[in-house]
């Protein structure tokens, strides 16, 4: 059965001392499992704050939010947390823990009251470390790992959750060319051969365009949503940036700087 | 576990017995090997009376507290994320001075009637639950961890002012007991008084393992603590119950005791090599618990009439110890 994430009529900001301040209202669009989502649109058009919205870390100002029929609002946090995973950016990782200790930790919503690991817990974190690559680094402290490296950790540790759907706050940022693309080509991955949706924001345009099934573009508190494709025949890329210095190519649908 | 492990809990459980035997039988008057044994069986023995009405219950009083303020100093830690946090620096323990300045000194223009230990006992812990209550307010809206530490420190400060002013007009009669409470006291705890430190231990020491597992993701943040399924308010008031009991009922039974809170943690994570709390709360519990132990033992000054104060002791005894770990370490706990 195909699942799906719905997402209606919802209207995202914060508040602060009393005061409401919406960033973008009445956004509603719909993905099924198996797609990757590329969020993009200039800082502060609410990036982050739609995927925390979406993530349950905050609370949204109207709308609603469902995977398949169920709201997601009621549900207790420990069942928000077998739906979805968020990766954010990298947290402070203490001395003396080591990346099998984060993953056991990402099996929290699964475990009993002293977190024991089951033998099922530590089959999916073998799987996942051995997916990924990671069976070698299972061992070492994470604070001895690069940017690239700990953010493939992280994305592990959400795996290791195993949820349909996993959000991430801009995965590729800080990382060199090669890191980019290894997470931007493992996480095209994991939405199309473990059917799940993957939504995930960025400023690393191109290759958002070149791996999305969808894009979600946010512009000054409005959202445009569907495949690079009908944007492009929407003319929309063209606008987001002042075109003094970013132009886009429709045809080789890439964003270059003018010079 | 690994094989190391192992050693190392070997080897802090017989160090704690040892140094709770030792702790038993020096004192003014040594206890020989030969009765030790005897006195613990039959109570003709002429030393069954010393080790029954004192030796004993100041022993289980010196573990019961050092494994509290261990234990409590390692929750504040991980609940603040911050290596400095412990019951004496967020002001916990200066709640509840104040408020036993105020009964005992503030009584004169008060018009209250000075109390007897149990009613010292039950103000100081309201004030540590005051402090405490204060400060998680504080931190549900002082986002960063520095401003919180100045709150706390200020907040200290200012009880601090407050009791200096009410010892100016204090009797020095009641001034007097203010100042040996501040010096602390292990002994003199009753088996009532000792009934009921325990159960408080007990009770604090269940509700932060009933947030361990939480405490454990709570260390990568909130944000990711939330999304792996942990409840914040729920391990927030678990944690802060346990803190607030264990350190609030300790304070109340034998005065202020600085330092086991902040710097056990610090000895367990290093030794221990982990940041696992369910490693981490038996292992603060029985090192907090020796190094009182260990801490009485000097405070004694084993064949003398003279006795210590036990705070002036345990930071003197425990200082060098943190210090000598930093230096061989390094780091303390970087990133946080």
């Amino acid at each position: 059965m195909e699942q799906r994430l719905r997402i209606e009529d919802l209207h995202i900001g914060y508040t602060t001392g009393g005061n409401t301040h919406t960033v973008i209202p009445n956004l509603s669009f719909e993905v099924e499992s198996g797609t990757l989502i590329s969020i993009i649109g200039r800082n502060g058009s609410g990036k982050t704050t739609l995927l925390q919205s979406i993530a349950q870390l905050l609370a949204v100002l109207q709308g609603k939010i469902y995977w398949n029929h169920t709201d997601l609002k009621p549900l207790s946090t420990q069942a928000k947390a077998k739906l979805i995973s968020y990766v954010g950016q990298i947290p402070n990782i203490p001395p003396h823990l080591k990346l099998q200790d984060l993953l056991a930790l990402s099996r929290n919503p699964y475990t009993n009251w002293l977190g024991n690991l089951e033998h099922s817990d530590r089959s999916q974190i073998q799987n996942v470390a051995d997916r990924l690559d990671l069976i070698p680094w299972l061992d070492r402290p994470l604070v001895e790992l690069s940017a690239g490296q700990k953010q493939r950790c992280l994305i592990a540790a959400a795996l290791v959750q195993d949820t349909p759907i996993l959000l991430l706050d801009e995965p590729s940022a800080f990382l060199d060319l090669d890191h980019k693309a290894s997470i931007f080509k493992l996480l095209q991955e994991i939405a199309l051969k473990h059917n799940k949706i993957v939504m995930l924001s960025t400023h690393d345009l191109n290759p958002a365009l070149q791996i999305s099934d969808k894009i979600l573009l946010l512009d000054r508190g409005q959202g445009t949503f569907g495949s690079v494709q009908e944007l492009v025949r929407q003319k929309i890329f063209e606008n987001i940036f002042h075109q003094k210095w970013v132009g886009f190519d429709p045809d080789l649908m890439q964003f270059s700087i003018c010079v | 576990m690994k094989q190391n492990q192992y050693l190392l809990w070997v080897s802090l459980l017989s160090g704690v017995a040892f140094l709770g035997l030792l702790n038993i039988r020096l004192g003014s008057e040594w206890i020989p090997w030969v009765s030790f044994g005897e006195s613990f069986i039959d109570a003709e023995n002429i030393y069954a009376p010393i080790l029954w009405e004192f030796r004993l219950p100041k022993a289980f009083t010196a573990f019961l507290v050092g494994g509290s303020l261990g234990v409590s100093g390692l929750l504040m830690q991980s609940l603040f994320r911050n290596p400095m946090a412990g019951p004496f620096v967020l002001g916990i323990s200066s709640g509840a001075s104040l408020s036993v300045a105020l009964m005992l000194m503030g009584s004169s223009f008060l018009g209250t009637s000075i109390p007897g230990n149990f009613g010292l006992v039950g103000a100081a812990f309201l004030g540590s639950l005051g402090v405490f209550s204060i400060i998680i307010w504080a931190s549900q809206r002082i986002q960063s961890i520095m401003s919180l530490l100045i709150f706390g420190l200020m907040f200290g400060s200012f009880t601090g002012a407050l009791v200096s002013n009410l010892s100016f007009f204090s009797t020095s009669e009641n001034l007097q007991r203010y100042i040996f409470w501040g010096l602390g006291n292990l002994g003199g705890l009753n088996s009532q008084a000792l009934t009921l430190l325990g159960l408080g231990v007990t009770v604090g020491l269940l509700l932060g393992l009933a947030a361990l597992k939480g405490l454990n993701v709570f260390i990568l943040g909130e944000t990711y603590a939330q999304t792996a399924g942990v409840e914040l308010k729920k391990i927030r008031l678990l944690a802060v119950g346990s803190c607030c009991l264990l350190t609030g009922i300790s304070t109340a039974f034998v005065g202020p005791i600085g330092f086991v809170g902040l710097a056990v943690p610090h000895i367990c994570r290093m030794t221990f090599r982990t940041v696992d709390h369910r490693i981490l709360f038996p292992a603060c519990f029985f090192v907090g618990g020796g190094l009182l132990l260990g801490c009485d033992i000097i405070a004694q000054l084993p064949g003398s009439n003279y006795i210590l104060p036990i705070n002036g002791v345990t930071s003197l005894l425990g200082a060098p110890v943190v210090i000598w770990l930093i230096l061989k370490q390094r780091k303390l706990w970087n990133n946080v």
